[in-house]
């Protein structure tokens, strides 16, 4: 039976290129934990540069080159894995620029196929699974989509794709990382009801980083708030939107409510 | 990046550059160092092994080999250095246009470079020195057109890359001219670029400036050429084989450390290249 | 009175992609639309939608297919090189990626100083005090003049990009999804500031941007634009009032404020 709940624990994360150097290594996350549950949305939100998205790279073990983590632990059910194996089989995940996430030289089937053969799946089981999982993103209308190299295809098609990879690995977790910063809101729209849809239907965790507090308040059901490396804040996403309490939360929730303010 | 001297492939990188650096002193330095005239020829001290005298001996005339190479180096790497300046000068000017001004004149200025990039630089040399006669300058016309198309067509994709770049439409809304857009914004950047692929050249042409030299068209006896040494050391080289050896090594030397200061600015200036290097 | 900047059905058409001759993809049609003196007008729309495009033409960046822009009622293809020269430091524009659109290589003084050296007639000294002057313009110490973009954290390239803009003193300044993209507590600022520009200079802007949010805060009009064509446009006060279904499309995206709120 797949997992049921994903817990970081006390993830830190600091550069360590400055270090070698005899410099002081400078934090960038801080004792952050979170806890992500099967079936539940919780949104990582803060503003730019607060950690939010080096926290979840600890958490998949794919932090950016220059930067280690330094403690931490992640639980998986309660007893404790590693980062590294967790990767495509308990957690999946979506990355923010779809377009530079696929080799431009292969076709959305050679990824699919890549992806399959890394969860043991090949032939004809193979092929309806990757039917499936496109025909899940919204893409299972054309039949020669497979076929289709990522330049042909748009933003919004791309992250669908890419949503659907995520979907052949089977992975109760889905970790998406400001899944739709780079598309208009149309296509916003689009992928956060298609994520909605696979916690709904199928139980999955999602994980999602964003700054944007009109996604949260889409999507969420919790919201942790970083701001300077730390989680300051976490709470369910109304009771946030009605009774922030901690200053940073209050400033990006002034901010974002201002946005929908028309000036006489 | 680390600090020279440490890891095997900096290392390796330090002995290029002194390498170079020593040929190009030599080139710049060697006809005021040199222990003996290059020219003398004394049929008295013809093949005299390496002596405290003449530290690698004397030819088949009798001439000092070590004030050879030494003399050698500015002869050769001399016109390479021409070659260069005038390769780069003409890539430049046709690439930079090209790529600046697009449309016709673009087409046309490639096309040209093609005619010119079907001509191997052999070739053109022999049918130069067959019109124009033997010589160094002739040589040194003949490897100039027929490698300055290559350094315009890279020129021109360079620019052309930087000129899609969002500073450069930046600098035209600030109503910078092409000139000056060119200037400030698109040669800065290909200079770095352009500085590893002359410096990877230099060897390679160097091979041109003596293979030429070597086949009796480019510089001419007694004037002291690693290519022409090796030539006038051929007809002895089973009984002293030693007088091939000190021009070859001096040209395979060269060679070697200039590709490898050239690969090492290349992979200074171009970090995707050495991913995962020094972190 | 004469529009600042009036396109007269414009059209513009790139060639085919691809191997062989395929057809040329159109990319505008028909565009009208007049910007006038200190106004402030969103045009919104989808990716693809034309909108980088339109901006390119208006700027004279490229030349358009068929019709024509205008700049005070004078056609940009007849403007002579003073008029070129005048119409480049009225008509401005802030790029979308701040970071990519300032040269790395440049000090911030530098990149500011680039329109005072090409468009305007200020001598040294006095380039180098409108450059402090427009620093400060836009909430920044002057000291970073000296500074790389590298050295500059995200939101002071954003508002170096806004001060290179402004250094003209331009009549109209085109945002194009300059501000979409970051996020609310900057998106605000910027808005804020430009706001103030306008209250003071009496500076007219055209924002492009899918996010009505944006549109309905900032601008006084809003024009939609769907796959190359102006379909609806509507003053943004008392209410917005779009009735097109690309315009209702892009209004139904905009995300609730609160959770359990319909935007």
């Amino acid at each position: 039976m797949s997992a049921r709940i994903l817990r970081a624990e006390g993830l830190a994360v600091e550069t360590w290129r400055d270090a070698r150097r005899g410099g002081e290594p400078v934090p960038l996350v801080r004792d952050a934990t979170l806890e992500l549950r099967a079936g539940e949305v919780l949104a990582l939100v803060g503003a730019s540069g607060s950690g939010k998205s080096l926290a979840c790279a600890a958490l998949l073990d794919v932090l950016p080159p220059g930067t280690r983590r330094r403690a931490g632990r992640i639980l998986l059910d309660g007893a404790p894995a590693e980062p590294a194996s967790l990767r495509g089989r308990a957690v999946a995940c979506v990355l923010q620029a779809p377009r530079t996430a696929f080799n431009p030289l292969r076709t959305i089937g050679d990824h699919a196929g890549e992806t399959l053969a890394a969860a043991g799946l090949r032939g004809r089981a193979g092929r309806a699974s990757m039917e499936r999982a496109l025909a899940a993103v919204g893409l299972g209308g054309d039949p020669h989509l497979p076929e289709l190299y990522p330049f042909q295809m748009s933003g919004g098609m791309l992250q669908r794709a890419m949503i659907a990879l995520a979907l052949l690995t089977r992975a109760p977790f889905l970790i998406a990382d400001e899944p739709t910063t780079d598309l208009d809101l149309v296509a916003q729209a689009g992928i956060l009801d298609l994520l909605a849809g696979l916690v709904r239907e199928r139980g999955m965790g999602l994980l999602i980083v964003t700054h944007d507090l009109g996604v949260v308040a889409r999507l969420a059901d919790r919201v942790a708030v970083m701001e300077e490396g730390r989680v300051v804040e976490t709470n369910d996403a109304a009771s946030l939107f009605a009774h922030p309490a901690h200053p940073a939360t209050r400033a990006l929730l002034a901010a974002h409510h201002a946005l929908y303010e028309v000036p006489r | 990046m680390t600090p020279a001297g440490f890891s095997p492939r900096s290392r390796s990188v330090a002995v290029a550059g002194a390498l170079a650096a020593g040929f190009a002193l030599l080139a710049l330095v060697g006809p005021f160092i040199v222990p003996h005239d290059p020219l003398a020829v004394d049929l008295a001290q013809r093949f005299e092994a390496p002596n405290l005298v003449h530290l690698l001996g004397t030819d088949h005339l009798g001439r000092d080999i070590l004030s050879r190479l030494i003399a050698g180096a500015r002869t050769t790497l001399g016109s390479v250095l021409v070659v260069l300046a005038l390769v780069l000068a003409l890539g430049v000017s046709v690439g930079g246009l090209a790529g600046m001004l697009g449309g016709r004149i673009d087409a046309a200025l490639m096309r040209l470079c093609d005619v010119f990039l079907t001509v191997p630089t052999f070739v053109l040399a022999l049918f130069m020195i067959g019109a124009l006669g033997t010589g160094l300058v002739n040589v040194v016309a003949a490897i100039v057109l027929s490698h300055w198309a290559w350094y315009a067509r890279i020129v021109r994709g360079l620019v052309l890359e930087s000129k899609a770049r969002d500073y450069v439409l930046a600098a035209r809304i600030a109503g910078a001219p092409a000139r000056a857009i060119f200037a400030e914004h698109v040669l800065p950047g290909i200079v770095p670029p352009l500085a590893a692929l002359a410096t990877l050249d230099i060897g390679h042409m160097a091979l041109h400036v003596a293979g030429l030299s070597f086949l009796g068209l480019g510089v001419q006896p007694p004037t002291p050429e690693w290519g022409v040494m090796i030539n006038d050391a051929r007809a002895f080289f089973w009984t002293r084989p030693l007088l091939v050896v000190w021009p070859g090594l001096a040209i395979a030397l060269a060679v070697l450390a200039f590709n490898r200061l050239g690969d090492a600015l290349r992979d200074r200036l171009d970090p995707t290249l050495v991913a995962g290097r020094g972190l | 009175m004469t529009a600042l900047l009036t396109a007269r059905g414009l059209g513009k058409a790139y060639p085919g992609a691809g191997w062989g001759r395929a057809a040329p993809r159109t990319v505008l049609t028909g565009i009208d639309l007049s910007l006038m003196d200190g106004e402030c007008v969103a045009l919104i729309g989808r990716s693809g939608s034309g909108k980088s495009t339109l901006s390119r033409l208006l700027l004279g960046l490229e030349a358009p297919d068929d019709g024509a822009v205008l700049f005070r009622g004078a056609p940009l293809a007849g403007l002579d090189r003073d008029g070129r020269k005048a119409f480049r430091a009225a008509v401005q524009m802030v790029l979308q990626d701040p970071l990519s659109a300032v040269n790395p290589r440049h000090a911030v003084g530098r990149i500011l100083a680039e329109p005072l050296r090409h468009l305007t007639d200020l001598a040294g000294p006095a380039r180098a005090a409108r450059v402090g002057e427009l620093l400060a313009m836009v909430g920044l110490d002057p000291a970073l003049a000296g500074r790389l973009p590298g050295q500059l954290s995200g939101g002071q390239v954003q508002r170096v990009g806004l001060a290179r803009a402004l250094a003209t003193r331009p009549a109209l300044v085109i945002l194009d999804e300059a501000v979409s993209n970051l996020d609310a507590p900057r998106q605000v600022d910027i808005l804020d500031r430009l706001a103030g520009l306008r209250r003071r200079h009496g500076t007219a802007f055209l924002l492009i941007t899918h996010d009505v949010r944006l549109a309905r805060r900032f601008a006084d009009r809003v024009v939609v634009l769907s796959e190359g064509r102006i379909v609806d446009e509507a003053p943004c006060r008392p209410g917005l009032a779009l009735s097109h279904p690309a315009a209702r499309e892009l209004i139904d995206a905009v995300l609730p404020a609160s959770p359990g709120v319909p935007g």
